[in-house]
């Protein structure tokens, strides 16, 4: 028994291997020369729209059967490859046919075209058989009068439509003239048909239309721009500007001073893109009482991190690029500076909250003789009170620290010293932390910084160049030093604006929070370029047999069934991940001050979620229908709206709760008091939790199951044949959704729930900040 | 709006193919006089072109997502199937090997589903009925583990075992209606190879109707139903059938090129040359298959155009001399047109002999049998063509060759007999073959 247990066993690693070993037969015998295949005619056209003519650049590319069959028309026989004579005639010939097989209309009118050139050569192909390759340039003019809304314009290649292959259109605008509302993009895939994608899994292009506007001046404001195929802007498109300081013909000491005042510009500017730690700056700064001078020595510390990494990696460019492939050292970069973040953050969270929670048991215990009392004093220089809590136990650090640091702003004469409460720990901005976060703020080189560089040394401008690079890091380091300091700022002003003054005890704890997130955001970015896919890794952790203690389950016949059961779970809890479900979700628990609540508020969003999805999956399975494109579009453009009505919602709370708290004072035992009440409108403690959070998560769970996972669960429910086991997977589904969304809610209610008890000022910021950030979301959703 | 009017074609499809299906199982007829009116599809190339889209744009950011690499997978495959476009071929292996090294077969048998499809699609047999096998210890309760299983079989030539498959893939076929017409049209091929035209028929009519009433009836189905409706025709001399079946497969879809170049061989039979000649030339413009290029190549011929006729000759050659680059889809199609042209005649055997070493159907038979025979191995031929005829099939093709096999080996009556056969069942069966056969026939007495 046990004997043929394991022969079964090894038996089936035995297939495996071979079914593997299958696969990369099946792909060498398919490897074809010719990237799509033999039988292949592949189009390209790049249309160039101006304002009263359009300029064609056409090109064919035949693989080597439908090139055999063509060459057969230009040379005599087909033995012998033509010669060039014959080539040129046909491409001059073979150009105005291929131009009359183009329909361009401008407002409906034909345009012809008229060839300006046109020629055809042989590139070798497989089997020593020629391919066939023929460019034209074409063009076209027409009188575009009037029209102030533009023009429009269509284009429909109908040369060889029957054949298969490739089909690509791009659109360019000439300069002066706008394209938009196009129907084609604006970048090409292939080169010319010079070199098709050949890595992704993707079926050939098939653009034969192109529809689109255009218009001499600027696009129409309100209208859709050119756009490239990843859905950005032509605009943005645009020149490495960096880069072009380099290639300047004549370096004059005028020139070259401006190109380093440019790089420092464009430097400040790079900071300001995602992934250079501003908010991490930000928010140590802000948590740790941090000063002017640490602002700039962090400013110091990112630029010379900057400019050595820029030089570094250009070193290895240059030494190792037969090695080492730059691209692949830039998630291993962004990943170091995610960690070292991520290290900061948690080690000041633990520090601070271990503080805070102490202060708060000395709170407690109500006694404070030790060697401080609190109480209430005027500051000589502002008129504004403060609270101090002066802790008990016998560590003096941060007294010690600001001798030390001898920080600005504090005079030192004995008489006033630490504002910040202790349960902070506030006060410790620690060289060692500085140097981290200048490090991981600099770490990550610009890729155009690296191109200038090497431009650079390639043009034998090294030193140039390298003053370019420590002019550019300059600017990065300014900007994130001005954010610094902004922020530095910012805190004495929040703290100087006295009846705020707990805000500062949840605030450290609240920025330590946002670094730790920050950094564990962006090693989770890098490990995605890595390759390193977490969900995938979990998803084959998931799908071993031996996990699941029922994949002995005879019921579904087979363990693929509980693997995929089991993935549903885990496709249940990464879906309640999503974005928009966690912007619409944030939004309702921004309104409870409670985490059970902020809980159930995510597991009734998951409940509503489940039965929609049950509901449209059980008519799916039954019916074996699709839900066609254009009602799930729909059906999101619902819940953008629900998104920002729940944005509006929250901002609208907040600013009405807003008027009912205030601070009082009252003294016990002669001991001066200040506490901040917040009056809630509804008695919070006796309702029953369901009633009081009402059925709006719910709602609005249906709402997203019915719109976005259509199509996810589609694509399992059409991979599962049989009914009762898609029902039984949308429900594990569900399940996973619930307690994915359940966690969710609480982490997201965790800084609401702390800041409702600590104090409700920052409470209501986040409030603010939560249904800001929905309506925002909502909007650009829907768009 | 389009959606509107789409979905009142559907329902108007619907209802169409009710009545349809009613009349029919009125009458209980199974014959081809009474199938359902063409209509054009109603399904939506935009809508299949955007789910394409949609998956690669899920694999690209996640490219472990198994599920829709299987979904996509099998989209490329049906692609192969329409378009007759091989670089789907490779898309669909590639995304089938990207699934299964994500996870294994075990927990992925809709990876393992599309692997065993796309070896299938790319003549790889035996690997093919090998994994098959696998999926049946997998999945021993569904249809579709057997039905690729005997699809395999039926390749190689393992007939009974084929049978044996498609038994247990109808026992366990539920009421489903993709997985009905499979059967019907496995039934179908079973009743071709074993000469029973009526089952043949039949069958083939019950699958289209089923096809037919679905809610979206899939149109590369429908087409392929009624185009093997003309291809049973056309095999008892039945052109008129013939010719409205390929036609009306053409109505649904209009560029299905196995329709085509059949509609243009049923032309080509009723002596409408020029028509054939064109229909031939739209098939080779879509897909330069080599029988198409030589059917072809045949028609110029016939119509006195040497000298495109030795063109489209040359580039059979041509598709040839890439076939080690294409694999080995086209090899059979290679030899017969090379015996039945009389050039490289010992290459074609070659090539023959190593096929049928590895796959023994009938027709890997019949093209040792014809190559054998113009490389004057004429025992070897008569060995071979007996092994081709071992279930019986009519087909005039066989028959023929048969015929000339005996002629050539002395025995004068079974070469009359044969050929006599074969012009009985199928006067026109090939524009050129067909009158070889007939001139034999007549010296022969």
């Amino acid at each position: 028994m046990k004997l043929t247990s394991t022969s079964s066993v090894s038996g089936r690693a035995a297939m495996n291997v071979f079914i593997v070993l299958a696969f990369f037969f099946c792909l060498a015998d398919l490897s074809f020369a010719h990237p799509l295949g033999n039988f292949t005619i592949n189009h390209f056209a790049r249309i160039e729209v101006g304002s009263d003519r359009v300029r064609v650049r056409y090109v064919i590319d035949m693989a080597e059967i439908p090139a055999f069959q063509e060459l057969r028309a230009v040379g005599a026989d087909s033995n012998s490859s033509p010669s060039p004579k014959d080539l040129a005639a046909y491409g001059e010939r073979v150009a105005s046919q291929d131009a009359d097989g183009i329909l361009l209309a401008v407002d409906g009118v034909r345009v012809p075209l008229r060839v300006v050139s046109g020629k055809a050569s042989t590139p070798p192909g497989a089997g020593g058989l020629p391919t066939l390759r023929i460019e034209c340039d074409l063009e076209g003019s027409f009188s575009a009068e009037g029209g102030g809304a533009g023009h429009r314009l269509r284009f429909e290649d109908t040369n060889f439509s029957d054949r298969i292959g490739w089909r690509e259109l791009v659109v360019r605008p000439m300069s002066g003239t706008s394209v938009f509302e196009s129907s084609a993009f604006c970048n090409e895939v292939t080169d010319e048909l010079k070199s098709y994608p050949d890595d992704i899994l993707a079926a050939p292009l098939n653009e034969r239309v192109a529809e689109l506007s255009f218009i001499s001046g600027e696009t129409p404001p309100s209208a859709r721009p050119l756009l490239s195929r990843d859905g950005r802007p032509a605009s943005t498109q645009s020149r490495d500007r960096l880069a072009e300081l380099i290639a300047v013909r004549e370096l004059t000491p005028d020139v070259a001073l401006f190109g380093l005042l440019v790089a420092v510009v464009l430097g400040s500017l790079h900071a300001l893109s995602p992934g250079h730690g501003k908010t991490v700056v930000g928010a140590y700064l802000v948590g740790s009482r941090g000063t002017a001078r640490h602002a700039a020595f962090l400013g110091l510390t990112v630029t010379i991190t900057h400019t050595a990494g820029v030089f570094g990696l250009g070193l290895v460019t240059l030494v190792a690029s037969s090695y080492v492939v730059p691209e692949r050292i830039f998630p291993i970069l962004s990943f170091v500076s995610g960690a070292l973040v991520a290290g900061i953050g948690l080690s000041l969270l633990i520090r601070r909250t271990r503080a805070a929670r102490a202060d708060k048991l000395q709170e407690q215990v109500g006694v404070d003789h030790t060697h401080h009392q609190q109480h209430e004093h005027t500051h000589p220089d502002n008129d504004d009170s403060h609270y101090h809590y002066h802790h008990s136990d016998t560590d003096h650090d941060h007294h010690h620290d600001h001798s030390r640091h001898s920080s600005p702003g504090h005079s030192h004469g004995g008489r006033a010293h630490s504002h910040l409460p202790p349960g902070a720990d506030g006060s410790r901005v620690t060289w060692r932390s500085l140097v981290a976060l200048g490090i991981s703020g600099g770490i990550l080189p610009c890729p155009s910084a690296l191109v200038v560089l090497l431009a650079a040394i390639s043009l034998h401008r090294v030193g140039y160049g390298l003053l370019l690079v420590v002019a550019f890091s300059l600017g990065l380091a300014c900007t994130l030093t001005g954010i610094g300091l902004a922020c530095v700022y910012a805190r004495r002003f929040i703290k100087s604006y006295g009846r705020f003054g707990r805000l500062t005890q949840i605030l450290p704890i609240l920025s330590a929070f946002v670094i730790a997130c920050a950094g564990a955001a962006i090693c989770y970015e890098s490990l995605g370029q890595l390759g390193v896919n977490l969900f995938g890794f979990l998803r084959r952790v998931a799908s071993q047999p031996g996990i699941f203690l029922a994949s002995q389950e005879p019921a579904f016949g087979s363990a693929g069934a509980i693997g995929l059961l089991g993935l549903g779970f885990l496709f249940g809890l990464k879906h309640a991940t999503e974005v928009d479900h966690i912007v619409a979700v944030s939004a309702i628990v921004s309104e409870h001050r409670k985490l059970s609540r902020a809980a159930l508020v995510g597991a009734l969003w998951g409940g509503g979620h489940t039965l929609s999805l049950v509901i449209v999956g059980s008519l799916v399975l039954a019916l074996r229908i699709a839900i066609p494109q254009g009602v799930a579009s729909w059906l999101e453009f619902g819940v953008a709206m629900m998104i920002i009505a729940l944005g509006v919602g929250a901002v609208r709370r907040a600013l009405r709760d807003r008027a009912d708290f205030h601070v009082h004072t009252h003294d016990h035992n002669c001991v001066l008091h200040a506490h901040v009440h917040f009056h809630e409108r509804e008695a919070p403690e006796h309702s029953h939790a369901i009633r009081r959070i009402g059925f709006k998560p719910a709602v609005i769970g249906a709402m997203h199951g019915l719109a976005g996972s259509a199509a996810l669960t589609l694509l399992v429910l059409t991979q599962i044949h049989s009914a009762a086991l898609g029902l039984i997977y949308l429900c594990v589904f569900g399940v996973g959704s619930i307690a994915g969304m359940l966690l969710m809610s609480s982490l997201i209610g965790l800084p609401f729930a702390l800041s409702a008890r600590k104090l409700s000022g920052i409470h209501h910021r986040l409030q603010m900040l939560a249904g800001a950030l929905s309506v925002a979301f909502g909007i650009w959703y829907a768009w | 709006m389009s959606v509107g009017s789409m979905s009142r074609i559907r329902i108007a499809v619907v209802i169409l193919a009710a009545l349809v299906l009613g009349a029919c199982s009125h009458r209980g007829s199974s014959s081809v006089a009474h199938l359902p009116p063409a209509a054009p599809s109603a399904s939506d190339p935009s809508m299949e072109e955007q789910t394409t889209r949609f998956l690669e744009h899920k694999i690209k950011r996640d490219p472990e997502d198994f599920i829709a690499l299987n979904k996509l997978a099998t989209i490329y495959l049906q692609r192969v199937r329409e378009t007759g476009d091989l670089n789907y071929l490779s898309l669909a292996a590639r995304a089938a090997g990207a699934s299964l090294t994500t996870l294994p077969p075990e927990q992925n048998i809709g990876g393992l589903v599309a692997l065993t499809q796309v070896e299938y699609a790319s003549h790889e047999f035996i690997t093919a009925r090998d994994h098959a096998l696998r999926l049946t210890e997998l999945e021993p309760n569904k249809s579709y583990s057997f039905q690729m299983l005997g699809d395999a079989l039926l390749e190689l030539g393992e007939y009974d075992k084929a049978e044996a498959a498609f038994r247990r893939m109808e026992e366990l076929g539920g009421i489903q209606g993709l997985t009905r017409v499979a059967v019907e049209q496995r039934t179908a091929r079973l009743g071709a190879l074993h000469g029973d035209t009526e089952v043949a028929q039949r069958s083939l009519t019950n699958a289209l109707n089923i096809a037919m009433s679905l809610p979206v009836p899939p149109r590369e189905t429908v087409s392929w139903c009624r185009w093997q409706l003309g291809e049973t025709a056309f095999g008892i001399g039945d052109y008129q059938t013939a010719e409205r079946c390929y036609r009306d497969a053409l109505v649904t879809f209009p560029d299905y090129f196995r329709a085509l170049a059949s509609l243009g061989r049923v032309r080509a039979a009723q002596g409408d040359l020029p028509g054939a000649i064109e229909s031939y030339e739209r098939a080779t413009s879509i897909v330069p298959d080599p029988a198409f290029v030589a059917a072809l190549g045949d028609l110029y011929k016939l119509a006195g155009r040497d000298k495109e006729a030795a063109a489209e000759y040359a580039l059979v050659e041509q598709i040839a001399h890439l076939n080690d680059v294409n694999g080995s889809l086209y090899n059979r199609q290679q030899a017969l047109f090379c015996a039945d042209h009389d050039i490289k005649t010992e290459e074609a055997y070659e090539n023959a002999l190593k096929e049928y070493a590895g796959r023994r159907d009938i027709y890997g038979a019949d093209a040792l049998a014809w190559t054998a025979l113009k490389t004057g191995r004429v025992a070897e031929a008569q060995t071979a063509i007996t092994e081709a005829l071992r279930l019986g099939t009519r087909d005039a093709r066989l028959f023929y060759h048969a015929g000339m096999i005996a002629r050539a080996a002395g025995n004068s009556s079974g070469a009359r007999n044969y050929l006599n056969r074969a012009l009985a069942l199928n006067p026109q069966f090939d524009p050129l073959q067909a009158s070889i056969a007939r001139r034999a026939l007549n010296s022969g007495e």
